[in-house]
């Protein structure tokens, strides 16, 4: 039984949009990522794993739970924080945080508890009784980051939890996902926040899953490679890109007279993000 | 729905956080929106001063506090949908488990909270101009309680089946002129035709107004408005949980 399993899962929007279409996934690992592109599926996913929304066809699992037959089991061990989410600019993160502890049935005083050490520890504590409109945006973002470590669910899915944070509070929500004793899945933009947390990744472009893996096996393909910009014939905006071994690469710098419109980077995960954009394209 | 109702676990812990969170934080932190609430029925009771020379001070009063409930509602339109589509609060509930009645009972309790400031002020100037007897002040808090109840729960079916925030605000001042301005809350039910008092029974301010009024000018109560109140604080919140859209 896989955390998140779905097999052929179609999602079709009144408007005749295709978000997900025949989607394959399994994923079992701590803390899973789902990356993509804008529009690629991603929240489409996340609201019906999170019963959200309904799927047109197919299936999805949560922990063995039919995701539309057994919908309030699954609310019972999951936390689930949209990637729009914004807080009552009137309340404080206090009362946000509490507010949904009680809704997964904390008692009034737990949540209260809870809710103060977690928002202390993500760095809100002297700001936690304020209204959430006098906070930065930064702040805004961690409340329900707090929720989602406060809230102890079997699962969390975070949509794009560390968007618009500085680098320094991305660190602070790392640092709590990792101390996590849930399992988590969450959508990023962020390549390096897929590298530093996750043990699975999942890439979804047009609704499909494109590739799935650790990262080491992602990677694979790419493995003694290196970064071409510049130079070659897959082009990405006004950009030439290729991959090719550190001696094909040292031919090239040399050939154009270490030309400054090339240059040579190591391989990381938005490598292999870029080529499943370009072979989806290509399709 | 009552099977499904039987299945619930009534979360009161939730309902009453949210009455806090909803309630008391608009309270604290945002006094000018209590003083925009009661500027209406304040204003009116001022002008129907002037104009009858304080004869029809009591409708304005009585009035004036079933207006500060039904207005208090039905901008919950506004504030719900706002939570659903903008800020998108509803979705996080859902996902955490909380049921519609939940939330229902919990902007309904929070609304009266919100109110409170404003219906106390009117509650004095009902016992300082001799409105009250026990039996009508008690009989007018349990008619508050119940108007509260079934003009969310219109909130809260209008506020679900919106698509845009934008139309939010429009539809709930439309609503609340129709439901607190033209029902008999500022003036004597019997000035109404008897066919335009039936037809203004769907808002339940007006089986409210003319119950208290009843028992204000008559001195006795006439059941059959209280029982037209009660069934729609029952059929209401049903038929918004029935049509309501809680989850995408």
């Amino acid at each position: 039984m896989g955390i998140v399993t779905t097999k052929n899962l179609t999602k079709v929007y009144p408007n005749g949009t295709k978000a997900l279409d025949k989607l394959n996934l399994d994923l079992n690992s701590r803390i899973s990522c789902i990356i993509g592109r804008n529009g690629a599926g991603k929240t489409t996913l996340i609201r019906i794993l999170s019963t959200q929304l309904r799927p047109t066809s197919g299936k999805a699992e949560i922990m063995g739970y039919d995701v539309v037959r057994d919908r309030e089991k699954i609310r019972k061990i999951i936390c689930s924080i949209p990637q729009e989410v914004k807080p009552v600019g009137i309340a404080s993160p206090l009362e946000h945080v509490a507010m949904y502890l009680t809704a997964r049935g904390f008692s009034i005083r737990d949540a209260l508890k809870v809710s103060r050490g977690v928002l202390t520890e993500l760095g809100l504590g002297h700001f936690m009784n304020k209204p959430s409109d006098e906070l930065s945006g930064g702040m805004k973002r961690k409340i329900f980051v707090a929720m989602a470590i406060a809230s102890n669910a079997d699962l969390v899915f975070l949509d794009e939890p560390t968007v618009g944070l500085d680098p320094i509070s991305r660190l602070e929500v790392w640092g709590a996902l990792r101390r996590l004793r849930s399992r988590v899945v969450l959508t990023t933009h962020y390549m390096e926040e897929a590298e530093a947390l996750c043990e699975e990744i999942a890439i979804i472009e047009k609704g499909k899953v494109v590739r799935s893996g650790s990262l080491e096996e992602l990677m694979e393909p790419l493995k003694g490679k290196v970064r071409v910009e510049g130079y070659g014939e897959m082009k990405i905006g006004s950009m030439n890109i290729a991959y090719l071994s550190k001696e094909e690469a040292k031919i090239i710098l040399d050939k154009y007279n270490n030309d400054r419109r090339i240059s040579i980077k190591p391989v990381s995960l938005e490598d292999v993000f870029i080529l499943s954009g370009v072979e989806v394209e290509k399709d | 729905m009552v099977s499904r109702l039987k299945r619930i676990n009534f979360n009161w812990k939730f309902v009453l956080v949210y009455i806090w969170f909803y309630g008391y934080s608009f309270i604290k932190r945002g006094p000018i929106y209590v003083l925009s609430y009661l500027a209406l029925p304040l204003s009116l009771l001022f002008f129907i001063y002037l104009i009858t020379k304080g004869s029809l001070i009591y409708f304005a009063i009585l009035g004036g506090m079933i207006s500060i409930v039904t207005n208090n509602a039905l901008t919950a339109v506004g504030d719900i949908s706002f939570f659903k589509l903008e800020l998108k609060i509803q979705e996080l509930l859902v996902s955490a488990g909380v049921y519609p009645i939940e939330y229902l009972f919990g902007i309904s309790l929070g609304n009266l909270l919100f109110s409170l400031p404003g219906l106390l002020l009117f509650i004095f100037l009902g016992f300082f101009y001799k409105i009250f007897g026990i039996s009508l002040f008690l009989w007018t808090l349990l008619n508050l309680f119940l108007v509260m109840i079934s003009s969310t729960s219109i909130a809260y079916l209008v506020a679900s089946r919106l698509n845009h925030v934008r139309s939010s605000w429009g539809i709930g001042a439309l609503l609340s002129v129709i439901l607190t301005m033209l029902p008999p809350l500022y003036y004597p039910y019997k000035l109404l035709p008897t066919a335009a008092l039936y037809s203004l029974l769907f808002s339940p301010a007006t089986p409210a107004s003319v119950f208290l009024q009843g028992i204000l000018i008559n001195g006795r109560a006439n059941f059959f408005y209280l029982i037209i109140v009660i069934i729609e604080t029952i059929a209401y919140p049903i038929i918004a949980l029935k049509l309501g859209r809680w989850e995408s």
